[in-house]
């Protein structure tokens, strides 16, 4: 059901902390540069694991990317006063245990659009304030707080680390592909498109 | 969403961008929360470019940060709870900042005296440069050792009109190793005194008082702006002086000649041997220094050094800009 991004029709399966799997566009997909980094020119084999972010979270942050697919292209942040209609019900549908995760999973994703409004929103609740004020709506962190933030750091490097290697496992079949003499390659890539588009639909 | 934040519950590259989204002088609060945001908001490297202190009965600290392409400023104003401006404001003890326009005042975690405001901001907006300050009417309330020591280094001094001599020279007693001075009369006792600041090597001095050829003369600044005007015939001299080889470290000067009784500039440069400029060099030198002129010339001195001599007509006065080329 994934494929190397060549067509705009291509759809990716994208795997969540629960094992579930759901289906992503490739157009929508692109918009992630941990993605385009990692697997827009060899393709995924197989679901791709974002197995750090639960599928509520993922299912949101695509549903953004599905939204602004036909978007201009991003170009610095814009000012929350600028955000259309759609952007603002996005963001205001979500409570703040929502917010953070889709923060987080776009911050990893690295989507610079989704990121940089998440930032400005929470910029916007410091504007203004006294360092009293500041206090109290940063709710500064316990050191078992902090404790706990460098056990989700760490958890998200490995999760990375997952990633990367799953990527790296992918890029080495492609490598084995291109060995290949180019009508083979042609023809067992079809072959290869035609059974993931078959598994696709018979789901 | 509620109105707070877990905000370092995000990483660290989020919060970063997260502060990115405001203004230097919300980064400025935001530092004084705990050690953690301060390190935060110094590791975004804004610096600040300008710090100028200017003391009347209040304390501002106006901040320029950025280049000048992407400028951000604010000035922080300190003022003392008591009603009577006239009582004494001492500095070393703990005190709260706002905003200038804004009556919310903030203070760090940890109180702050001023000493500790001007070297939070140095760290956070990566200052080390000296201080410009200047002195206004009020300023008496002030300790002037605790300013002294607060300041550290000041290298920039203006004291304004208004202040007394006796301010003035208390001013002058503690702030020394200056670069740079601005004075708006004599503030020591006899007149022919004022050659005591003509005499220093400043990069740059301006003087709006009374002063006398012989004090020019004495002008061992690099840059100096005086703003009474003298005559025709003393500028002639001091530019016969110049060519003899007085004033040698003398780079530019700014001053107006009052040609109230006289019919022309023609006296200006009567006897002095000098080349009128081309228009396009005339033309050339304004944009370069961003000057008026509607006359320049280029005279030289025995030892070979020229300078340029650019002229401005307006009312009774011509604006005299004098640059000397080595």
């Amino acid at each position: 059901m994934t494929s190397p991004a060549s067509s705009s029709e291509v759809k990716y399966l994208i795997e969540s902390s629960e094992g579930n799997t759901f289906d992503v566009s490739g157009a929508a997909l692109r918009q992630s540069n941990t993605f385009n980094a990692m697997f827009l020119n060899i393709g995924a084999d197989g679901p791709i694991p974002f197995t750090d972010y639960n599928e509520a979270t993922l299912k949101k942050v695509f549903e953004y990317c599905e939204h602004s697919v036909n978007e201009e292209n991003y170009s610095g942040p814009k000012h929350q006063d600028d955000l259309s209609k759609w952007d603002l019900n996005f963001f205001n549908e979500m409570d703040q245990k929502m917010f953070i995760d889709v923060i987080n999973a776009s911050n990893f994703l690295d989507i610079e659009r989704l990121t940089s409004y998440c930032c400005e929103r929470i910029a916007r609740m410091l504007r203004g304030k006294n360092t009293q004020e500041m206090i109290k709506v940063i709710t500064l962190p316990t050191a078992e707080e902090l404790e706990a933030k460098q056990k989700v750091e760490e958890k998200k490097a490995a999760a990375a680390k997952k990633v990367a290697e799953k990527a790296a496992e992918t890029a080495e079949k492609t490598e084995t592909l291109e060995e290949l003499p180019v009508q083979q390659l042609v023809q067992t890539t079809r072959n290869k498109l035609t059974r993931k588009y078959l598994s696709f639909s018979n789901e | 969403m509620k109105p707070t934040f877990p905000l370092f519950r995000l990483p660290e590259n989020v919060i970063v961008q997260v502060l990115q989204n405001l203004h230097s002088s919300q980064l400025l609060i935001f530092s004084l929360v705990s050690s953690k945001t301060k390190s935060l908001v110094t590791s975004l490297g804004f610096r600040a470019f300008t710090v100028f202190i200017n003391i009347s009965h209040e304390i501002g600290v106006m901040v320029h940060i950025g280049t000048l392409e992407h400028l951000s400023s604010w000035n922080l104003i300190f003022r003392n709870d008591s009603n009577d401006q006239n009582a004494e404001f001492d500095i070393t003890c703990p005190i709260s900042a706002s905003f200038q326009f804004e009556n919310k005042t903030f203070q760090p975690s940890t109180p702050f005296n001023f000493s500790n405001w001007l070297d939070h901001i140095r760290a956070v907006f990566c200052y080390n440069k000296p201080l410009h300050v200047f002195f206004w009417p009020g300023s008496e309330r002030f300790e002037m050792v605790s300013l002294k020591n607060a300041m550290k280094n000041v290298n920039c001094l203006d004291i304004s009109e208004g202040i007394t001599d006796i301010q003035s020279r208390k001013i002058l007693q503690n702030f020394k190793d200056l670069n740079e001075l601005t004075l708006r009369s004599n503030p020591l006792k006899d007149t022919c005194e004022v050659q005591k600041f003509f005499i220093q090597n400043f990069e740059f001095i301006k003087f709006h008082g009374i002063y006398l050829l012989d004090d020019i003369l004495l002008t061992n600044s690099e840059g100096v702006i005086i703003t009474r005007p003298i005559s025709q015939k003393q500028f002639n001299r001091f530019v016969k002086h110049w060519i003899r080889g007085s004033n040698p470290r003398l780079q530019n000067m700014s001053l107006s000649i009052d040609i109230t009784n006289s019919v022309s500039g023609d006296l200006l440069l009567k006897g002095i041997p000098c080349d009128e400029l081309e228009e396009e060099e005339q033309q050339e030198i304004c944009q370069e220094l961003s000057i008026q002129s509607d006359y320049m010339v280029v005279v030289r001195r025995n030892d070979g050094t020229s300078a340029v001599i650019a002229s401005n007509k307006y009312e009774n006065n011509i604006h005299i800009y004098f640059f000397t080329f080595y």
